[in-house]
C-alpha cells in the first residue's frame, strides 16, 4: 500500500547545520497492517508521518502511495486523501464550530455532491461512535471526543489508510482508551491500515509490527514480541519497555520458566498460574 | 500544617445557565514536607481545588488555609503566592520574555527583589531544574526543546523559594526520557529543600514511586486516601472513575482473582518480582 | 470564566424564520433597517414593533435573551435620551430653570430615537440568534461572490470568519489560563494607572500570540492534510436553496414596506 524507497528528509534551521530527520529509511506498509512507530521526541517520526501523506515531499527517495508518488503534484491531493492524517492536538485540527460541519470539511474539499456529504458525515461519525454529538460545539467536548471528530473527519474522505501522530499524547487515561479502542476495531473491523505513531509503549504492544526510530532511521522493527524482547537495545535508545516484559525478563533470571516476550497482563496471568 | 480546607465548596458562574459545580464539600489536612499525588480524571476537580492553594479562586463556602493564610476575600494575595508556587499544565506557554534568565526573574521582580539577589535565585533556580546557568541565561526561551522549555517555565516558580509547590500535570505531554529526568528533579529539589510538594496527575503510575500520599478525586469530591499501596488495592474501582491502574496492580489483582494469595500493594518493579518469586518458592506470599 | 461563552449568539430552533434561506434573511433585515429610517412616524414605528415581535415569538425566542442582547445599549440610549430632553426645543415648555428648559418636543424626539435604536439592535440580533454562525457565513460567501471578478476574496473571507469563531472560545480559555499561570508569577493585571497596565498586559499578549501563531500553524496543515486547497472545487454539505417560499416572503415584505412608505405613514 505504502512503499519508502531510500528516503531523506532534513529542515534546515537558521545557520545550524541541516538537520536530518529522516536518514535513508526503506520500507513498506501492507494494506490492512498495525503499525506502531516509536520513538522519543526529535527521533523523526513526525517528519516520517508527513512525508507518507505528501504534505512533505521527500528530498532523496521516493515514497509510494498505492503505485503513485508523492512528488507527483497531479497526484498529491489524491494521496492526501488515499492517506488520513490524524495530529497530536485535537483543539488545533477542527475547524468548524459544529461537529458535523467539520467533519463534513475533507469531503466538501473534495468537491463530492451535498448527498454524498451528508452520508459520509453520518457514517464517519457512526464509525468513532460521536453520531449524537453531530450538532455539539467540539471546544465543549472533552479530548478523547475531539480526537474522534478529527478522526471521523479524516474518515469522512474514504481514506485507505490511517495515519495517527501522538494521537494520545495530549489525553487523560479515559480519552486515549477511547481514541485507542476507536482505532483498534477501525483495523480490525473495516480493515482499515493504520501506522500509529507514539512514545507510549504500551500502546504499540497490540500493534502487528513495530518500528522503533531513533536518529532519522529505523532501529528496530518487527512484531512486538521480537521487538520488546531486545531490552537493552531499547533502554539505549531512552525507550521504555513495557513494563509486564520487564518484570517476565527479571523473573526468569529468578528461574521462572517465562519467556523474554510476554506483552500483557492477561498473557503474564495465564503463564504464572496456568 | 501546610494546608487545610474544610467543607470547602467551588461553584463556577453561579445563577447562570452553565453554572457547575467543580469542588463538592472538599475537607483535607496536609502536612509540611509532605509530598501529594493528587489523583483524578479531567473534570473531578482537582484543578479546582489547587488554585484555591494560592488564592487564584476562593471558596464559594467553607475555608482554606494555606501557610497560615485563609484564603478569603482580602487576603494578602502577594505574600500567598510567594509561599505557594503553582505551575500550571503545559508551562511553557507562558514563557514571553527575551532571554532565559530574564524570565525566570519574572516573578522575582514583581516582588521587588534586589538585583543581586535575583541574579542568585534565578541561577540557583534554573540549576536545581538541571539547565546550565552560563549556557542558557542569554537564549531565547523559544529555541529551546520542549522538555527545557517546560524546566525553565518551572525555574520560574522555584525562583521564589515557595513553601509549597504545585504542578499541574508536569509530565503531560513529555517522551519518557524528558519524563523521569523532571521527576527526579522535583524529588531532589523536595528533598533539599524539604518543601510541600503537591503532583496533579492522572496517571497513578507516574507519582506512586515518589510520594508519600495518593489523594483521589472524582466529580468534585475526594474519593479516596492514602498511601499509594492502599490506594492500588482498589484497583477496579478506580478504573471504573477513569483512572489507569498500573499494569503492575493489575497483574496482582489478576492473579488474585485466580485465588493466589499475593499482595496488592505493589508499587514498582522489584517489589512485583520479590513478591511473585516468594509466591512461588514459599507457595504463599506474606502480605 | 469563559467556559459558557456562547459562539456567536446562535439560539437553535425550528421556526419558519430559522428556516428562511440564510441570504434572503440577510435581506429582510436589511429592507427593515431602510424601512425604519423612511417610516419616521409614531405609526411607523408601531407598525414595525409588531413586525418584530412576531417574528421573535414566532422564532420561539426567549424575551429574556433579547433584553440581554440589549444590555450594552443602556448607555447609548440614556445618553440619546437626555441629549434629546435637553437640547431639543420645541412645543409646550415642561420645566424651565435659569436657561436650561425641557420641552416637550425634546421628550418626544428622545423617547422616538430611543425606540428605533432598540428596534434596529432587536431586529438585527434576530439575524444571529436564528441562524448558525456557518449559515450566515455561507451567506456572506454567496452575496460576495459576484464581485470575485474584481477582486473581492469571498471565500477567503468567509473560510476567516469560521476559524475566528471556531477559535475565538479556545483562545479565550487560553488567555484566561495563562492570566492565571503569569498571576501565579505575580503578575498584576488589575492595579496601576493606564501606562502600567498596558505595560502589565505584555506576559499575557505575548505567549498569547505564540500560541496563536502555532495553532495556526497547526491548523494550516491540518486543513492541507484534509486536501483543502482554496475556495476552487469545493462543495457544501448543507446547499442553502431559496425556494418559492423564500422569494414569497422576501416579495411580501418589500411590497408591505413600499405601501406603507408610499401612504407616508
Amino acid at each position: 500500500m505504502i512503499r519508502l524507497e531510500d528516503v531523506s528528509y532534513s529542515y534546515q534551521s537558521g545557520e545550524e547545520q541541516a538537520i536530518k530527520a529522516v536518514n535513508n529509511i526503506s520500507m513498506t506498509i501492507e494494506k490492512g497492517e498495525f503499525v506502531a512507530i516509536i520513538g522519543h521526541n526529535g527521533s523523526g517520526k513526525s517528519t516520517l508521518a508527513k512525508l507518507l501523506n505528501g504534505l512533505l515531499l521527500p528530498q532523496a527517495g521516493t515514497v509510494w502511495v498505492g503505485g503513485k508518488s508523492t512528488a507527483d503534484l497531479e497526484e498529491n491531493w489524491r494521496i492526501r486523501q488515499q492517506v488520513g492524517l490524524v495530529f497530536q492536538n485535537p483543539d488545533n485540527q477542527l475547524i468548524a464550530t459544529i461537529v458535523e460541519e467539520d467533519v463534513a470539511f475533507g469531503p466538501e474539499n473534495l468537491g463530492l455532491p451535498s448527498t454524498e456529504i451528508v452520508a459520509r458525515v453520518q457514517e464517519s461519525l457512526a464509525q468513532v461512535g460521536m453520531s449524537e454529538f453531530r450538532q455539539h460545539a467540539p471546544h465543549l467536548l472533552s479530548g478523547g471526543q475531539k480526537q474522534r471528530i478529527a478522526i471521523a473527519g479524516i474518515l469522512a474522505m474514504h481514506p485507505q489508510c490511517l495515519v495517527l501522530d501522538e494521537p494520545t499524547a495530549m489525553l487523560d487515561p479515559q480519552g486515549r482508551r477511547e481514541v485507542m479502542d476507536t482505532v483498534r476495531r477501525l483495523n480490525s473491523e473495516a480493515g482499515m491500515t493504520v501506522v500509529w505513531i507514539t512514545h507510549h509503549m504500551d500502546e504499540a504492544v497490540s500493534a502487528h509490527r513495530v518500528m522503533v526510530m531513533d536518529q532519522g532511521r529505523i532501529a528496530i522493527q518487527g512484531t512486538p514480541r521480537e521487538v520488546f524482547r531486545q531490552t537493552e537495545l531499547l533502554q539505549s535508545l531512552d525507550l521504555d519497555v513495557p513494563v509486564i516484559t520487564r518484570l517476565g525478563q527479571l523473573l526468569a533470571k529468578d528461574g521462572f520458566d517465562l519467556p523474554p516476550d510476554v506483552l500483557t497482563v492477561e498473557e503474564m496471568v495465564s503463564l504464572l498460574c496456568p | 500544617m501546610s494546608i487545610i480546607a474544610a467543607n470547602l465548596t467551588h461553584i463556577y458562574s453561579p445563577d447562570t445557565p452553565w453554572t457547575a459545580k467543580a469542588l463538592d464539600d472538599v475537607s483535607l489536612e496536609i502536612q509540611d514536607g509532605e509530598i501529594i499525588g493528587l489523583i483524578g480524571h479531567t473534570g473531578s476537580g482537582k484543578s479546582t481545588l489547587i488554585q484555591h492553594f494560592n488564592g487564584l479562586l476562593k471558596p464559594t463556602s467553607g475555608s482554606v488555609q494555606v501557610q497560615g493564610f485563609k484564603v478569603e476575600k482580602g487576603v494578602n494575595l502577594r505574600r500567598l503566592r510567594q509561599k505557594v508556587g503553582l505551575v500550571f499544565q503545559y508551562p511553557e506557554h507562558q514563557l514571553f520574555e527575551e532571554t532565559v534568565a530574564i524570565d525566570v526573574a519574572f516573578g522575582l521582580k514583581n516582588a521587588g527583589l534586589p538585583r543581586e539577589e535575583i541574579q542568585e535565585r534565578v541561577e540557583h533556580a534554573l540549576r536545581a531544574v538541571g539547565i546550565d546557568y552560563e549556557t542558557f541565561k542569554d537564549r531565547s526561551p523559544f529555541e529551546l526543546s520542549g522538555g527545557q522549555m517546560r524546566r525553565v517555565a518551572i525555574a520560574g516558580v522555584l525562583a521564589m523559594q515557595p513553601e509549597v509547590l504545585i504542578l499541574d500535570e508536569p509530565t503531560a505531554g513529555l517522551d519518557p526520557q524528558s519524563r523521569n529526568d523532571l521527576l527526579a528533579h522535583l524529588r531532589r529539589i523536595q528533598q533539599e529543600r524539604g518543601i510541600t510538594l503537591i503532583i496533579v496527575s492522572h496517571s497513578m503510575d507516574e507519582v506512586a514511586a515518589m510520594v508519600s500520599r495518593i489523594i483521589v478525586m472524582d466529580k468534585g469530591r475526594i474519593y479516596a486516601q492514602g498511601r499509594p499501596g492502599e490506594i492500588f488495592r482498589h484497583g477496579q474501582e478506580l478504573r471504573q472513575i477513569g483512572l489507569d491502574v498500573p499494569p503492575l496492580t493489575q497483574l496482582m489483582l489478576a492473579l488474585r482473582a485466580r485465588g493466589q494469595d499475593l499482595p496488592t500493594d505493589i508499587l514498582n518493579l522489584e517489589e512485583a518480582r520479590a513478591a511473585i518469586s516468594k509466591w512461588r518458592k514459599g507457595g504463599q506470599a506474606n502480605v | 470564566m469563559f467556559k459558557g461563552v456562547a459562539i456567536g449568539q446562535y439560539y437553535p430552533g425550528d421556526s419558519f424564520f430559522h428556516r428562511l434561506e440564510p441570504r434572503i434573511k440577510i435581506g429582510l433585515v436589511t429592507i427593515y433597517v431602510i424601512s425604519l429610517f423612511l417610516l419616521d412616524s409614531f405609526w411607523g414605528y408601531l407598525i414595525m414593533t409588531v413586525f418584530t415581535l412576531t417574528v421573535i415569538i414566532a422564532s420561539r425566542l426567549p424575551f429574556k435573551l433579547m433584553l440581554r442582547g440589549l444590555k450594552p445599549l443602556y448607555f447609548i440610549l440614556a445618553f440619546t435620551l437626555l441629549l434629546h430632553i435637553f437640547f431639543t426645543k420645541g412645543g409646550t415648555v415642561l420645566f424651565q430653570w435659569k436657561k436650561i428648559s425641557i420641552e416637550s418636543a425634546g421628550i418626544i424626539s428622545g423617547l422616538m430615537m430611543a425606540w428605533r435604536l432598540i428596534l434596529l439592535v432587536m431586529t438585527s440580533s434576530l439575524l444571529t440568534l436564528t441562524t448558525s454562525p456557518i449559515a450566515l457565513t455561507d451567506a456572506i460567501e454567496g452575496l460576495l461572490s459576484p464581485l470575485k471578478p474584481i477582486g473581492v476574496p469571498a471565500h477567503e473571507l468567509a473560510m476567516m470568519m469560521t476559524i475566528a469563531l471556531r477559535f475565538i472560545p479556545t483562545l479565550l480559555e487560553e488567555a484566561e489560563k495563562i492570566m492565571k499561570a503569569q498571576m501565579a508569577r505575580g503578575a498584576d493585571f488589575e492595579s496601576g494607572n493606564l501606562i502600567q497596565r498596558a505595560k502589565s498586559m505584555i506576559p499575557l499578549l505575548v505567549p498569547l500570540f505564540i500560541s496563536s501563531f502555532r495553532r495556526a500553524d497547526d491548523l494550516a496543515l491540518a486543513m492541507e492534510a484534509r486536501c483543502y486547497r482554496g475556495g476552487k472545487g469545493r462543495t457544501r454539505m448543507k446547499v442553502h436553496k431559496v425556494t418559492g417560499k423564500d422569494w414569497l416572503t422576501l416579495g411580501g415584505f418589500v411590497g408591505t414596506m413600499a405601501v406603507l412608505v408610499w401612504l407616508g405613514i
